[in-house]
């Protein structure tokens, strides 16, 4: 385990806690804190990337990333002086070459998109609040990166959706879009989206952070049953129970194979390690937006615009795929199996969806949920089929070019004072071209036209996607096909957002004729990120066909014995023939999709049009395209299903149900509060009222016995004193 | 340094002083109504935090699962009856908690305008009370003061409650009686029951070693190294008749072999401890006091109600129910886990449709007290320090909801959750310091709440109980699991409400203009938040104190379920 010497000991520390000092002292100050204060966030966070930068430079050495890791502190402990079982719960940091990467990329991307926002949000009248939620927020997002085991990164897990949590509900006071005139005004009849749903803010927040606790749920089981058996491994083999959760001591269990002696229901040994890396998976699911817990994200984009770029687009949401990527040596093939299962149906449904969102930002929302299940899609491929780089370099290449492009959704939300519905859009390439310009590179990039970031980083998982299929076959083709024909439909609908923004005629004068590049702080923002969507930046190579990357070299370092599996991101030589083929089909299949899912929005969205021919119109009404319109539209019934089943049903149906059993129906409480009406009918059986009935007995019974006395509680402490005696008695003889 | 039995009398004689000298007549000044009954409340709850936090350091300084501040003085003792106090880290962190929650209801009670001076005399007999149960180590005493923080608790609610008042408060005081006379029963029957010339019994060696004196004595009695032929090593020692707790914590076998009827002594004595103190903690089912209770009692009152009374019941079962019959406990502890799991789920189920907002609290109380429950049936030393640490933070957060529900009963007079909307507009530090409180319940990380539930869930998955009790070993894994689905549950309801009281536009009118926290709601809230922020961000603050005893239970457990 090679250690990299030349970085500083505090300053990985200072990197995490500069920016939570930086929100503590901004909170502290209130809305004293104005303009400087958001100035004073843009010059940490730049001194945080400059750290970072000199810590990654620090750990290089001849392309691969040495490993680091700080000395650790006890945080939690019990039972560690006993022979009964126990454990010890340290924090600490730790560094390998993705982490390194990813701390570089968190901090540079905060840096400008901090920068964009003193333009975005500099007349908003809460403007200081924004930036100690972002920079509270970046703490906690260092914090997973940095993290050296299980529990600090459940801790920061947690932490960084609060960070969301904030910014979601950054525009707290602002009504349900159902309910605002100033929206309902501007919707298109047929809108769909985020501009027809029903959420506030607020509601928006909760709904994110309940569903996202649905997969910490399953995070903190899988940390139980993986502390509960390495504290066993521990104990039994003599390895100091100190630091249990670290990577180094839970994937030392793992690889000495103690799972194969403990059993849970009903499961041992490798099924025993499914169960645990599916717990944690599940966390990330939720994080990550990835299907059945992905409806929370669309929702999320009621927060600001430039918030949204970099906690859902860029890296939070990333933090499911960054920790699948960390915990790999504890995924099983089957655990991989669920991921790649789960990644492609994220992928494809969430496709489908953005193909009819009307909403600028709805469109990259479900983009990004569908990109975050390719990541899944290529790390559940396995690293024996180069799943692992992929999904992280997959990571990486989306982590830039989203934020990118949300910052241009931000350019043109402002530049069209708010309105976002892309049905009111249109023509804006004039008004404001260097946006439309940058916006272009992003498609281009997401599409994944040769020579732009995608296309690379696309096709490693869509190869690594179709030789697992070869290993695994059978069914694990579909995974695969979802892929590809994800593929396909991103180039349709990103073309058909970028063609509705930007070309064609003004649609709505009112609402585009304002429309402008914004300040020169915000285009530099836009600039310094368009040109990572460029493949070459990512494989160090013009050619756009070369495959290989300075990446992988990067990640397959040795570095701390996180990702230094044999054969973890560099494949074997028989694989790499298999690679090979698979990346020759992969790059004919996509390429003839992008030619046809692009080519298909273009002549739909401004080919015809611009001959007079509303062919959108049409087609949603000729039927095999009206019931696919109708079941994306619809968002294939997940929310609805979910209202009544969960919000409804098991939520607020049970819950009224169960609380009536308890104390009784409102009509009793309110009475027994000292309100409501006369009682005209016996109240319906309850716990408290049977326990009330039980009193009226012990109160007849106390009146009998003693009828001198009239005082209540007289009354009942005779009756106890009594009891007492006879009972004290009864002890006595018996 | 003061010594630790100067600090613990104090601590409970403090507020004892202060009653009694509200009872005497006052001058006739103008002051003397109002004023006067307030400083002294106040000097007297300061007195007793002062002193009850410097016991709490010097666990702190010096970890340890000893007994501190012993002080013994015969009472009777022909009948082996003895005053006897002193305190172990749980007990002193949890008398440090009562006298933070004193000073702060005293501080809370600003708006009690009527009959001050009586009002602050109860309240200080009710925290002597309190105190008192967790400073002494016999019965009688214990039994005591458990009665006397009963009656002021009843009047209190009684007299300056809701409207409903003496409905709410007889419904307290006969659930509690309930549990408390046949405590009593058990008491004196067991003392009467004990040979008068003492029974001899085998001790377990980790007692010795964390609790022997230099002296080679443990609690007062001489314990022998004796060898019986062909087994170990063991310790023993003649038990004579007594009250004293820790004398009979020693008896836990000889019950076993005493029969009651046709049950042992030590299942019946078992139910009994369990009934007192499930009441209180309270358990479903014995918990439906405590929504009445919370929904008249005024402010003060119910913080502490949720802030200390609870946690009589949780230090009921470590100091009482748990030690006295440790092999029931085992046997039954999966059944005592899973009405713990039913604890946290259904109740947090509840709490998710209540309107009223101090109802909602009481049920989020009733939810993470469930954990405490968990914790020690899971009877490892993770999830005994989680049950501990939970009972201690949970002390500090549901106090805060409850002062934060106050501030705006006090402004608006009503509670109800639907009635408001929007108000973080015009209150934005109150709805701060209400997200704080509702996430710090939620046990986000970083904060006080977290720190119990993620040792009581991570020490459940490892608890050997099941196998002890005879069920499948994978009994407590599932349990841990059940209660790991309580975030979500949580993290709903209280939020839910956040979302229904604060965001969104305002919804009535007349609530534009609310004022903001003020700087006497301030000074009862920060030292709550400081702690809740600390506590969470370093434990060890807390646990510090309390694993030490936590891991002697436990291994005590462990040690019955090997020698039964």
């Amino acid at each position: 385990m090679p250690a990299s010497a030349a970085i500083p000991a505090w300053l990985p520390l200072a990197i995490l806690l500069a920016p939570v000092l930086t929100a503590a002292f901004l909170l502290a100050c209130g809305r004293r804190a104005g303009h400087w204060g958001a100035w004073l966030s843009v010059a940490m966070m730049a001194a945080c990337f400059a750290g970072s930068l000199a810590v990654f430079l620090g750990g290089l050495d001849q392309g691969h990333w040495l490993g680091w890791h700080s000395s650790t502190v006890a945080w939690l402990a019990a039972g560690t002086t006993s022979a009964t079982p126990g454990f010890g719960l340290s924090l600490g940091l730790q560094l390998d070459g993705m982490g390194a990467l990813m701390l570089m990329i968190v901090t540079g991307l905060a840096t400008l998109v901090l920068l964009f926002s003193t333009w975005y949000l500099h007349d908003d009248r809460d403007y200081p609040r924004f930036f100690w939620m972002f920079d509270f927020f970046c703490f906690a997002m260092l914090g997973i990166v940095l993290s050296d085991n299980l529990l600090m990164t459940f801790i920061c897990w947690e932490l960084v959706g609060l960070g969301s949590y904030f910014l979601i509900g950054y525009w707290y006071d602002k009504p349900a879009v159902a309910d605002d005139t100033f929206y309902q005004g501007m919707k298109a009849p047929y809108a769909t989206g985020i501009i027809e749903s029903k959420l506030s803010p607020g509601d928006a927040q909760l709904k994110a952070f309940v569903m996202n606790r649905i997969g910490d749920f399953g995070f903190l089981a899988g940390i139980a049953i993986t502390a509960w058996v390495v504290a066993g491994w521990c104990a039994a083999s003599g390895h100091p129970a100190t630091h249990l959760l670290s990577w180094d001591t839970v994937f030392a269990a793992v690889a000495d194979g103690a799972f194969a002696k403990a059993s849970f229901a009903g499961l041992t040994g490798t099924d025993l390690l499914t169960l645990a890396g599916v717990g944690i998976f599940l966390g990330a699911m939720g994080k990550s937006a990835q299907f059945p817990l992905h409806t929370w994200l669309p929702d999320a984009m009621q927060g600001p615009t430039t918030a949204s770029s970099i906690i859902h687009a860029a890296t939070m949401v990333a933090a499911g795929v960054f920790l699948v990527a960390r915990v790999y040596p504890m995924l099983t093939p089957d655990a991989l199996l669920v991921v790649s299962w789960i990644g492609a149906m994220t992928c494809f449904i969430a496709a489908v969806i953005a193909c009819t969102q009307w909403d600028f930002k709805g469109v990259l929302a479900y983009s990004t949920v569908s990109q975050l299940g390719y990541m899944m899609l290529g790390l559940g491929a396995g690293a024996l089929a180069g799943g692992l780089g992929a999904g992280i370099g997959h990571l990486f290449t989306h982590a830039l070019f989203k934020c990118m492009l949300f910052l241009c959704a931000a350019s043109v939300i402002h530049a069209c004072a708010g309105h976002q519905d892309l049905g009111r859009m249109g023509g804006l390439a004039r008004r404001m071209p260097i946006t439309a310009g940058v916006t272009l590179v992003g498609v281009l990039a997401i599409c994944g036209l040769p020579g732009f970031s995608a296309f690379w980083s696309k096709d490693a998982i869509l190869a690594s996607a179709q030789v697992a299929a070869q290993q695994r076959g059978g069914l694990a083709w579909i995974p695969y096909a979802l892929g590809l024909a994800t593929a396909g439909l991103t180039c349709y609908y990103m073309m058909r957002l970028w063609v509705r923004a930007f070309l064609g005629p003004e649609r709505d004068h009112h609402v585009t004729h304002h429309a402008h590049d914004p300040w020169p702080r915000a285009l530099l923002a836009l600039l310094v990120l368009a040109p990572f969507s460029l493949q070459a930046v990512w494989t160090g190579s013009l050619n756009p066909f070369a495959t290989h990357s300075w990446l992988d070299h990067l990640l397959a370092a040795p570095s701390a014995g996180l990702l230094s599996m044999p054969g973890a991101v560099l494949p074997s030589p028989a694989l790499t023939e298999a690679l090979h083929h698979a990346h020759v089909q992969v790059m004919i299949a996509a390429s003839v999709l992008l030619v046809l899912g692009a080519g298909t929005a273009l002549v739909v969205f401004w080919w015809l049009p611009a001959r007079g021919i509303d062919a959108a119109a049409r087609l949603r009404q000729l039927p095999p395209f009206s019931w696919a319109w109708t079941v994306s539209a619809r968002l294939w019934g997940i929310e609805y299903l979910y209202d009544a089943l969960f919000v409804r049903g098991l939520g607020k149906g049970a819950g009224r149900g169960l609380a009536e059993v308890d104390l009784g129906t409102p009509e009793r409480l309110a009475r027994l509060d000292g309100g409501g009406s006369r009682q005209t009918e016996p109240d319906p059986p309850s716990l408290d009222g049977a326990i009330d009935a039980g009193t009226r007995l012990v109160r007849w019974i106390g009146s009998a016995g003693n009828a001198l006395q009239s005082g209540r509680i007289n009354a009942y402490v005779g009756a106890a004193a009594l009891v007492t005696a006879v009972l004290v008695a009864l002890a006595l003889v018996g | 340094m003061i010594d630790p039995t100067s600090l613990l009398v104090t601590a409970v004689c403090a507020p004892l002083v202060g009653a009694l000298l509200l009872w005497l007549p006052p001058p006739r000044a103008s002051w003397a109504a109002g004023l006067l009954p307030r400083a002294v409340a106040l000097l007297a709850m300061l007195v007793s935090a002062v002193a009850a936090f410097a016991l709490a350091a010097g666990f702190y300084a010096t970890p340890g699962a000893d007994l501190r501040g012993e002080l013994l003085l015969p009472w009777y003792p022909a009948w082996g009856m003895a005053l006897h106090l002193g305190v172990d880290g749980v007990a002193a962190s949890l008398l440090a908690l009562s006298g933070l929650i004193g000073v702060v209801a005293v501080l809370a009670s600003a708006g009690i305008s009527n009959r001050v001076r009586a009002y602050h005399s109860l309240l200080l007999l009710l925290m002597a009370g309190t105190n008192g149960v967790f400073a002494t180590l016999d019965w009688v005493s214990f039994y005591i003061a458990w009665e006397v923080m009963l009656i002021p608790m009843f009047l209190l609610i009684a007299i300056w409650g809701g409207e409903q008042r003496r409905y709410a408060a007889l419904k307290f005081l006969l659930y509690t009686m309930a549990g408390s006379v046949l405590m009593l029963v058990l008491m004196l029957g067991m003392h009467f029951r004990t040979p008068a010339e003492g029974v001899r019994v085998q001790v377990d060696p980790a007692q010795v070693e964390a609790q022997a004196r230099p002296d080679g004595t443990l609690y007062g009695l001489r314990v022998e190294q004796v060898a019986p032929a062909g087994q170990p090593l063991r310790y023993e020692a003649v038990v004579p008749r007594s009250f004293d707790l820790l004398h009979h914590s020693l008896l836990w076998n000889h019950w076993r072999g005493v029969a009651l009827g046709s049950w042992a002594l030590a299942g019946v004595g078992f139910l009994v401890l369990y009934l007192a103190f499930a009441v209180k903690v309270p358990v479903i089912p014995f918990h439906t006091w405590l929504p009445h209770a919370h929904v008249q009692a005024p402010t003060a009152i119910s913080v502490i109600l949720a802030g200390i009374l609870l946690k009589l019941g949780v230090y009921g079962f470590y100091r009482l129910a748990w030690p006295l019959f440790p092999a029931v406990a085992l046997d039954w502890g999966f059944v005592l886990g899973v009405l713990g799991v039913v604890n946290i789920l259904a109740a947090a189920w509840i709490a998710l449709m209540q309107d009223d907002l101090k109802r909602l609290v009481a049920y989020s109380s009733v939810s993470h007290m469930g954990f405490c429950l968990l914790g020690l049936a899971a009877a490892t030393p993770a999830a005994i320090s989680g049950s501990l640490v939970q009972a201690v933070t949970h002390g500090l957060g549901s106090a805060m909801l409850f002062l934060l529900v106050g501030v705006i009963y006090d402004r608006v007079h009503h509670r109800r959750v639907n009635g408001f909307g929007g108000l973080a507009g015009p209150m934005p530090r109150y709805a701060g310091m209400f997200l704080f409180a509702c996430l710090g319940a939620a046990g986000l990380p970083g904060l006080a709440g977290f720190v119990g539930e993620v040792l009581v869930v991570l020490g459940c998955a490892q608890s050997p109980a099941a196998a002890w009790a005879g069920h499948g070993a994978d009994a407590f894994r599932w349990l841990a699991v059940a209660a790991a689905a309580g975030v979500i549950m949580t993290a709903a309801y209280l939020l839910w409400m956040y979302k229904r009281v604060f965001t969104g536009p305002v919804r009535h009118d007349e609530h534009r203009a609310l004022p903001d926290l003020s700087a006497r709601e301030w000074a009862t809230l920060a030292p709550l938040a400081v702690l809740t922020l600390a506590i969470g961000v370093y434990p060890a603050l807390v646990t510090r104190l309390v694993a030490p005893g936590a891991e002697l239970l436990a291994r005590h457990l462990a040690w019955v379920a090997t020698v039964r």
